[in-house]
């Protein structure tokens, strides 16, 4: 307990537009001890953005409903107020986000937007000191100093995601939320963005909330795993307890993995899972994967969700599992 | 920056000449013949000849063109058909008057319309929003002079608040300037709040407020600076429009200005002068725009960075398009 | 054989395309009752401007009858009052929303056709057509849209083709850079670039691919254009321009009651008020049709 950064208690999240409601993240629980990584897993619209963005206290205001308790450092932050949520922004949680060509200001001076955040949370800084700050910043992200006049257009991609990192880590965060930063990458720059990222956790021992869909990334990074279905956590553990393939898994998780190529093993032809993700406005009844789960049985496809089956710190939301580990 | 700044300057001349050459041959497509206008009941033929030779109207379209160019440039406007005097004289004082109308009412607009649009924007969804909305709709599709005349009955036959006629004292612009603006303001709190809500659903505004910044700052910082871009063309475009556009308020209020003058002319077939304020308000029009380019790389770093390289043409790319095949 | 079947397979897939996209507009505009007032209100404006002759004979805007100046609203028959010539206001207004929509909705169709055309031009073909067009345009532009329509009408004398021809002239240059940039973007899209490397025409393209795409901002501008258009025929008639003497017309009724103001404010006020509504519910219109076409844009001005 001591060392827990995050703790997630039964979160969840509902939008409303236009008198539909969309049930983005259905009570998940979730913890992230002191310089740990946890990985978080799903498809596009798995609700793991929202999850972060719950985190942050920056859901859209008027048309999402948070309930359940997002306890950071033992405090809980739904219903914290806005004056002191700010202060926790930036500098004890920080984001990077998906898409580092559209999250930068192209009006304002890359230099600029890293000094801001030292300044917001550092008042009694002189001028002088955070641009000494950001160039020390700017250097343990691969970035020359003699950049940061420069505006974000003037930056590839890569750079921009750099960028992105430097505001990020600026304050020292306790906890880093990662959403995709590697997505609108090119390949070869993921692996330095990634390399990157992983010595930088290293060295400042900050807790990594890290949003994927590529498995590969997590083997590399992460201690922890998460995988996430239609707003829920449908199977959680340490990187051995989900990627072990001797162990027992969620259909889901089988699914993931069946749809990766594998070198070792001859395959003709990748098993992706069928069918579509549901919509969050359209969750079916039951086990929420029912319907493209293979293993589907008549007690999925009613009343609630399956209950947890847990060995140790593996934890599947089946029925498949209960029934023998209930014993 | 600088190159493309002297360009925009060097073309300005070039614009003006056929600006005026567009207008000449427009305003000598009329059938009336103007010297018929200017002659008494009965003339003879050497009176007709004598009046079309001092107007210069026996010479060939092309020729009246690049006189009346020579003469423009040295600031002889030519002779109005109606007064007989210097077009310049009848002119040029009321471009100070047009200009502080629209100078006055834009700046009114500016002060009120961002703060409201932008409200509008960080409002959204909500009935403040919606009901400046409407409003700005009804205000917009009043017609201007019409709302002139009924301001005009109430507030100044009916209750004798403000004077009919003139310039003269501040009160003389109250109505002249609400008139003029409050059409133009609807529209522009509809512009700027569009304006705005494109750039608070920006990515980059999500990161200001992930950085932990206020949210004043957020919104009058990050998203304004960005939101500029578009209200500088609409400000700068709005303000050419009202130095023309002023004319049926000008009309309304009998107020001396260029419009007024353009309505005057009009009615009167006096065409050099109809020429002379229409290349009045050309001449405003391009400076403005002028100006508006020139400060959208003030404003935007990346369009500082296009000037420097060459868009690529569609052209080319259907040739790249070709080599590949 | 085989392919003329597949042809008529893509034609038939396109046909219920198109029709489930006008569907899903049309579904969105009659979910919300604003659009649906506008829309109602609209086509009363559109049915009396149609069937102006079947609710009061022409004759009766014209009649001038000297017992019966200046008669308030209310008379026994002369429900809207008469003017300064005896003549029945309620006649001379709906015979006034027929010229109104005459002229607005020719020239708006007139000066859409012509620019869409241009910015077509514009788009495929590029370079020095572009060019061309366009430093045009800018020259055009250059003098205010009212004033040109001045100049034009003085030019050409007055009567109803006049004020058109004057009218799609002033809304040429805005609508031909809207249009053109909507355009550009289009044929900047993989679908109109792979075309091209197919062999397409640039007839061919221009049709099936570039007016398409285009059919949406051309009822968004025309709707807007007609109530531009109306508001600034009545500036004209106001002016004295445009409008020949007995045809009833909203801006002319208003000029003639300004003479008559002190006595009978009502011929300035009805001549106006029916102005403003008009362009209100076709404003109004559409914003409604904005939001239906594209949702995305829902709420920008």
């Amino acid at each position: 307990m001591s060392n827990k950064i995050l703790e997630i208690k039964n979160l969840s999240v509902q939008y409303t537009t236009d008198k539909i409601v969309s049930h983005a993240v259905n009570n998940i629980d979730l913890s992230i001890e002191k310089g740990e990584v946890l990985g978080l897993v799903g498809e596009t619209g798995a609700g793991k953005t929202t999850t972060a963005l719950a985190i942050m206290g920056l859901l859209p205001r008027y048309i999402s409903t948070v309930t359940g308790e997002i306890n950071f450092k033992g405090e809980n932050l739904i219903g914290l107020n806005e004056k002191k949520y700010r202060s926790i922004r930036g500098s004890q949680i920080s984001m990077i986000f998906q898409d580092p060509m559209t999250s930068l200001n192209p009006v304002f001076k890359v230099g600029e937007q890293i000094g801001d955040v030292i300044k917001f949370h550092n008042r009694k800084l002189h001028s002088h000191e955070i641009a000494d700050k950001v160039d020390e910043i700017l250097n343990l992200v691969g970035i020359p100093p003699d950049r940061k006049n420069e505006y974000p257009h003037q930056f590839s991609g890569g750079m921009k995601q750099r960028v992105m990192i430097a505001i990020a880590i600026a304050c020292n965060p306790d906890l880093l939320i990662a959403d995709e930063p590697t997505t609108a990458l090119d390949v070869t720059i993921q692996a330095q963005v990634i390399k990157m990222m992983r010595a930088l956790q290293k060295d400042l021992g900050s807790s990594v909330l890290l949003i994927t869909h590529d498995l590969g990334i997590v083997a590399n990074f992460c201690d922890k795993v998460a995988i996430m279905y239609a707003g829920e956590i449908v199977e959680a553990g340490t990187l051995e307890d989900i990627f072990d393939k001797s162990r027992d898994h969620h259909p889901y998780t089988v699914g993931l993995f069946g749809s990766l190529p594998n070198i070792l093993e001859r395959t003709d032809r990748l098993e992706p899972i069928k069918g579509l993700t549901p919509h969050p406005s359209e969750l079916p009844e039951g086990c929420k994967f029912h319907p493209r789960c293979p293993h589907c049985m008549p007690i999925c496809q009613a009343g609630d969700n399956p209950a947890k089956a847990t060995s140790g710190t593996h934890v599947i939301q089946c029925h498949l599992f209960n029934k023998e580990k209930s014993l | 920056m600088l190159k493309y700044a002297i360009k925009r300057i060097l073309m300005v001349p070039i614009l003006l000449l056929l600006v005026a050459l567009f207008i000449f041959i427009l305003l000598n497509l009329s059938e009336a013949d103007p010297v018929l206008l200017m002659l008494p009941q009965e003339y003879t033929q050497a009176d007709y000849d004598a009046m079309a030779a001092k107007f210069g109207l026996d010479k060939p379209l092309i020729v009246q063109y690049f006189n009346w160019v020579v003469k423009s440039v040295q600031g002889d406007m030519g002779i109005s058909y109606k007064t007989k005097g210097p077009v310049a004289d009848d002119v040029v004082f009321r471009i100070p008057i047009s200009l502080k109308l629209a100078f006055i009412t834009t700046l009114i607009m500016v002060v009120i319309g961002i703060p409201l649009g932008v409200m509008c924007a960080v409002k959204q969804y909500t009935a403040f929003d919606s009901i400046i909305n409407i409003l700005a709709k009804f205000m917009g599709s009043i017609p201007g002079f019409w709302l002139g005349l009924m301001l005009l009955i109430e507030f100044s036959i009916n209750r004798r608040w403000f004077p009919i006629y003139g310039i003269g004292t501040v009160k003389h612009w109250v109505l002249p300037v609400f008139t003029l603006l409050l059409p133009f303001l609807a529209n522009y709190v509809r512009q700027v709040r569009s304006a705005m809500l494109d750039c608070i659903r920006q990515d980059y505004v999500r990161t200001a407020r992930s950085k932990g910044a206020k949210e004043s700052r957020v919104i009058f910082r990050e998203a304004l600076k960005n939101a500029l871009l578009p209200i500088i063309t609409l400000t700068g475009g709005i303000f050419a429009t009202m130095i023309g556009g002023a004319v049926l308020v000008e009309k309304v209020f009998a107020i001396p200005g260029v419009g007024f003058k353009i309505v005057e002319a009009i009615n009167t077939r006096d065409i050099p002068t109809l020429l002379a304020c229409t290349m009045i308000l050309a001449v405003f029009t391009i400076i403005v725009q002028l100006v508006i380019d020139l400060s959208y790389a003030l404003v935007d770093p990346r369009i500082r960075g296009t000037f420097a390289t060459k868009k690529k043409s569609r052209r080319s790319r259907i040739k790249k398009v070709e080599e590949v095949r | 054989m085989a392919v003329s079947a597949d042809a008529s397979v893509v034609t038939t897939q396109k046909k219920l395309k198109r029709n489930s996209q006008s569907r899903e507009v049309w579904e969105r505009l009659k979910s919300r009752p604003t659009s649906m007032i506008a829309l109602f209100g609209v086509l009363i404006l559109i049915f009396v401007a149609i069937f102006a002759d079947l609710l009061i004979p022409y004759e009766v805007a014209i009649r001038q009858v000297a017992a019966n100046k200046l008669l308030p609203p209310g008379t026994p028959g002369h429900l809207l009052g008469t003017d300064h010539f005896g003549r029945d206001m309620l006649a001379r207004i709906i015979h006034g929303a027929r010229t109104a929509l005459l002229i607005g909705v020719t020239s708006a169709g007139a000066s859409l056709l012509i620019s869409t055309i241009l910015a077509c031009l514009c788009a495929m073909f590029g370079g020095w057509v572009d060019n061309i067009i366009m430093r045009v345009i800018d020259v055009i532009s250059c003098i205010p849209g009212l004033v040109v329509a001045l100049a034009i009408c003085a030019a050409l004398g007055n009567g109803i083709p006049q004020l058109i021809v004057a009218l799609t002239f002033s809304g040429l240059p805005m609508h031909t850079k809207m249009v053109r940039s909507v355009a550009l973007r289009v044929s900047q899209m993989d679908y109109i670039e792979s075309a091209v490397a197919l062999g397409g025409s640039p007839g061919y393209i221009m049709y099936r691919h570039l007016f398409p795409n285009l059919t949406s901002i051309m009822i968004i501008n025309g709707t807007a254009q007609v109530s531009i258009n109306i508001m600034m025929g009545a500036t004209l008639g106001f002016i004295g321009l445009g409008i020949k003497a007995p045809t009833p017309e909203w801006g002319t009724m208003l000029a003639e009651g300004l003479n008559f103001m002190l006595r009978n404010q009502y011929m300035v006020l009805i001549p106006g008020l029916i102005l403003a509504i008009s362009a209100l519910l076709i404003n109004t219109l559409g914003d409604s049709l904005r939001d239906a076409f594209d949702p995305q844009l829902k709420g920008r001005a």
